[in-house]
């Protein structure tokens, strides 16, 4: 679901503690009412139980038609901090008041909304483990108007998850049967590499490979495009990796990594999976989604 | 119920605890609530107010401590020693709103966290409802709802995290009550009403009412209560009664014993005693203030009662109960109307002159009947007594000595009602008529705007009445014959012409007009009193006054054959639903365009339709731009200011106004044409 409108599906109402005392109290003044027969004293009890009746309906409506939705959240490796943005607008003329926020693991909060708002709540966690990270649900409430009635939206419909890549292992050399010619990583491998001509900077390009020449001269910015006419094609299996099945998937995350910083074609050996190597941008992406999921 | 036990059922988690202002405010309207009871409380209430509250405010200003329990138990006890001091009870109306009082504003002292806050408003609600308990005044419900606004506005004032607005917290309080009115009305007409309190009343719940005695004692009080405070209110269906036929009949006196009238025990009837044609029937409502009393004011012979009411001898009529509220009756009474024969008892107390001392009175009524040729003669040469004899009517007489009747008839000679009444019956006795004083009252003011009849206190009056053979008991009012201006024009221009040295009794008409004429400004207060008393007449009538059998006429008269508990139960809860849907409908109604983006996004979609380019549904904003400027290529500068607006608003996480008004301009400034079309094609 892209979206989570709030109405009276999925708000719910009960009194407070407050409220089961005022209840209290407006019993005791129906009594004297009745007692001492007293028309006024009979009118002032319905007065209030009919306000409270009415307060009902504010509190309700103080919700009413607010919608939550999530905006953009980049997938990050595991052990990082998650920062996603959720989005709380109020799609009507109506102003809302004190509106209670709580979403697991940030403070809760408490804010108006005026007619229209619309408001961007950054947030953060850290996750631990890799795969999909279902984003906390979010809880709206209120207390308005008269603090006597509480109302809150059912939490748990609005799913949107994100992924959560493989912590990355700590450095170790490629498998053994490429890392014969190969480098450490950071080390200058420009010499190596065959260059074969420039193109139009694209966002995920590395920034080391940057032709920073043509952008002094002010042409914009270009990535170099390289062809390993000596670079090595590896594909990374299963059966490199030592370990067990987490220490082996953190290893083969930090092998992509490294590999698609320097831009090296690369392809990934599983058991029942198989990625052709390319150097294409979009096979890191690739390989960690698979990884984050295996 | 999963719901219910949701981690996210916060409670208390995000209170903010009340500050300065806040205590203030409730201060505020602490006293504003208390007010009307503050001539009511011991005097050492107003010192512990200041002390405690004062307290308190240092608490939160200037750091004091807070009082720990040992301190709070130690001042609760001493405060409620000495209620009892001065109550000699804890219970009951009285005390028991004392005690309420003195614990609110003791809870000052403990004020602490939000709920402390909110029961002391709670507290305050009730102090509030207690009010009604002593008065049910049109005003104080007024400012009672009022200060109700005021301790919803604290509530909100408490409870919201901005506490800037409070104006507009004040509005949203008053809007509140406003919604709920009509669920309130509903209620207050339809809640069933029980006849007679739960647990009974406690003994101070009515106190302090005056009214007229049960006795009557001419010549020991030598000033008449002249109370402006009204008796009783008169609705007639038929034509108003003239002034001369306004007497009010409430006691009759038939026992005299040592200058004292009082009514006869023995006497009570068990059933009307007049024969009368239904010519002569007039039929009226008159609701009577509370008098601690059972008798029931009627005009002249009531000929009908209601069930709750009875027979009271001499044809009054009585109430079952007393009346310690205002009650409304329905009554018929006749003004022609002969009574049927009375038992030998009766006439021997109607008869009896034993208490009568003093010879020269028996002389002189000797004397008149031996001059007369009939009862009826009889009592004309009486009359004619008091008027030729310089008798003065004297709203201060001198006292009556040992022989009250002689002293009167022979001495004084100054007197009011009651001095004539009494006189003129015993006067009728001794001279073996028989007679008897009825009390009541005789007038009333009429209340154009109300159309109604106002008596009050001061139009109090005794006179008599006389059986004569051929028509049986016959009204003779002997303050007429010394005062005819009592029974004309009533006692306040009695009291008016007095005030001013006007001889009473042989007043010309135009010299009555000219002295009782009042000045624009007296007029005008008089209407306005007139005018405001027809108003809370119809506020006791139809708020005050409502009950079970105004629940039970009214379910008739929609036409219920039967009328009962259930009927009101059923038709109270369908109408609280239908209003409370109606009111859920007109409040969460929503625009069909809840975005105003969206909304000038479709204006410009409409426009485009009209010359032909109908977007359809799948289709975004941006690729429509590209199909519209695939078809009109002229439309270039105004589609793509258009559509980047509102693509900029659509995915901007917060709005700003300026976005808003770039998409509103663009919107304008879209006016794409048909004619170009045309050019293109050709």
């Amino acid at each position: 679901m892209e979206e989570y409108c709030l109405s009276r599906k999925n708000l719910y109402m009960l009194p407070t503690r407050h409220g089961f005392i005022f209840s209290i109290v407006l019993l005791a003044m129906l009594l004297v009412a009745v007692n001492y027969n007293n028309s006024l004293a009979y009118l002032m009890s319905f007065t209030l139980f009919s306000t409270v009746l009415a307060s009902m309906l504010y509190t309700q409506r103080n919700l009413d038609g607010l919608c939550i939705s999530y905006g953009d959240c980049r997938p990050v490796f595991a052990g990082k901090t998650l920062t996603y943005t959720l989005i709380l607008s109020n799609r009507t003329k109506r102003d809302r008041f004190d509106i209670g926020i709580e979403i697991k693991g940030e403070q809760s909060r408490r804010r108006d909304f005026s007619a229209y708002e619309s408001l961007n709540i950054e947030c953060s966690t850290t996750v631990k483990e890799r795969g999909w990270y279902p984003l906390p649900p979010v809880q709206v409430n209120t207390r308005f108007p008269l603090g006597l009635l509480f109302s809150w939206c059912k939490p748990a419909e609005l799913e949107r998850k994100s992924l959560v890549y493989p912590a990355p292992a700590e450095w170790q050399d490629f498998p053994a049967r490429y890392t014969g010619n190969s480098a450490k990583p950071g080390q200058s491998r420009s010499n190596n590499d065959d260059f074969s001509g420039l193109r139009q900077f694209r966002n995920g390009d590395s920034p080391q490979h940057i032709d920073w020449k043509t952008y002094a001269r002010g042409k914009g910015l270009h990535s170099k495009e390289f062809h390993g006419g000596d670079m090595p094609q590896m594909i990374f299996s299963w059966d490199d990796a030592h370990g067990d099945k987490e220490q082996r998937i953190s290893l083969l995350t930090r092998w992509i990594i490294e590999a698609g910083a320097q831009g090296i074609r690369f392809g990934l050996d599983m058991p029942g999976y198989k990625l052709e190597p390319s150097n294409d941008e979009r096979q890191v992406t690739k390989c960690l989604n698979f990884l984050a999921l295996y | 119920m999963s719901f219910l036990t949701n981690k996210f059922h916060i409670s208390s988690g995000q209170e903010l605890p009340p500050d300065r202002q806040a205590l203030l405010s409730l201060i505020c309207a602490f006293f504003l609530s208390i007010s009307p009871h503050t001539g009511r409380l011991p005097a050492w209430f107003a010192l512990l107010a200041i002390v405690v509250l004062t307290w308190r405010y240092k608490i939160i200003t200037a750091n004091v401590h807070q009082p720990g329990r040992f301190v709070r138990i130690s001042i609760l006890i001493i405060v409620i020693f000495l209620l009892f001091l001065h109550y000699q009870t804890l219970l009951g109306r009285d005390a028991g709103v004392a005690m309420l009082i003195a614990l609110t504003m003791l809870k000052f002292l403990e004020l602490k966290s939000l709920r402390d806050y909110m029961l002391v408003v709670f507290l305050c609600l009730f102090i509030v409802m207690t009010s009604f308990l002593y008065s049910q005044s049109l005003w104080l419900g007024f400012y009672l709802l009022a200060v109700v606004i005021i301790l919803f506005t604290v509530m909100m004032y408490l409870n919201h995290r901005d506490r800037s607005d409070l104006l507009g917290m004040l509005k949203r309080a008053a809007s509140l009550v406003l919604v709920g009115l009509p669920v309130a009305i509903l209620l207050f007409v339809l809640f069933p009403r029980l006849q007679g309190g739960l647990f009974g009343l406690p003994g101070d719940s009515h106190s302090g009412l005056t009214g007229m005695s049960d006795t009557m004692k001419p010549g020991t009080i030598n000033e008449l209560n002249l109370s402006e405070k009204i008796a009783f209110r008169v609705e007639f269906l038929a034509p108003l009664p003239t002034a001369q036929q306004r007497y009010w009949r409430g006691l009759v006196l038939e026992n005299y014993q040592q200058g004292t009238w009082k009514e006869n025990k023995d006497g009570k009837s068990t059933g009307s005693l007049v024969k009368y044609s239904d010519n002569d029937v007039i039929e009226y409502t008159i609701l009577q203030e509370a008098t601690n009393k059972k008798w029931i004011f009627a005009l002249d012979i009531p000929i009908s009662k209601r069930a709750g009411l009875r027979w009271g001898s001499g044809q009054t009529l009585r109430s079952d109960s007393v009346m310690h509220e205002r009650q409304q009756n329905h009554i018929k009474s006749a003004l022609v109307y002969k009574f049927i024969d009375m038992s030998e008892s009766e006439l021997a107390i109607n008869m009896d002159v034993s208490a009568v001392t003093g010879e020269r009175v028996t002389e002189l009524a000797k004397h008149l009947y031996r001059q007369s040729a009939s009862d009826r003669d009889y009592i004309n040469k009486v009359l004619a007594y008091y008027r030729n004899n310089d008798f003065i009517y004297n709203l201060q007489p001198p006292l009556l000595g040992e022989h009250p009747i002689e002293n009167f008839m022979l001495d004084t000679r100054a007197g009011y009602c009651e001095h004539y009444a009494s006189s003129f019956t015993m006067m009728m006795r001794l001279a073996g008529v028989p007679a008897r004083v009825v009390i009541g009252y005789q007038g009333g003011e009429w209340n154009e705007q109300g159309n109604y009849l106002i008596v009050r206190q001061s139009d109090a009056h005794a006179w008599s009445e006389v059986w004569l053979d051929e028509s049986g008991w016959v009204r003779i009012d002997p303050t007429s014959a010394v005062a005819p201006e009592r029974i004309e024009y009533g006692i306040s221009a009695i009291r008016q012409l007095i005030e001013q040295g006007q001889e009473l009794g042989n007043l010309s008409q135009q010299q009555l007009q000219t002295v009782l004429t009042l000045s624009i400004l007296s007029r005008s207060l008089k209407n306005f009193k007139l005018f405001w008393d027809g108003v809370n007449t119809r506020w006791y009538k139809w708020v005050i006054g409502f009950g079970s059998k105004n629940q039970i006429s009214m379910l008739k008269w929609f036409g219920f054959k039967q009328a009962n508990v259930r009927i009101l139960i059923i038709l109270l809860v369908a109408l609280v639903s239908l209003v409370v849907i109606i009111q859920a409908w007109i409040l969460f109604r929503r625009k069909k365009v809840l975005d105003p983006a969206v909304r000038q996004y479709q204006i410009y979609c409409q426009r485009l339709s009209r010359i032909g380019i109908v977007r359809s549904n799948s289709e975004g904003p941006r690729a429509f731009a590209r199909r519209v400027l695939l078809l009109r290529p002229d439309l270039r500068e105004l589609v793509l200011p258009v559509v980047e607006a509102y693509i900029a608003i659509q995915y901007a996480g917060k709005i700003s106004n300026e976005q808003h008004q770039k998409l509103i301009r663009a919107v304008r400034n879209f006016k794409p044409g048909r004619r170009k079309i045309a050019l293109n094609n050709s």
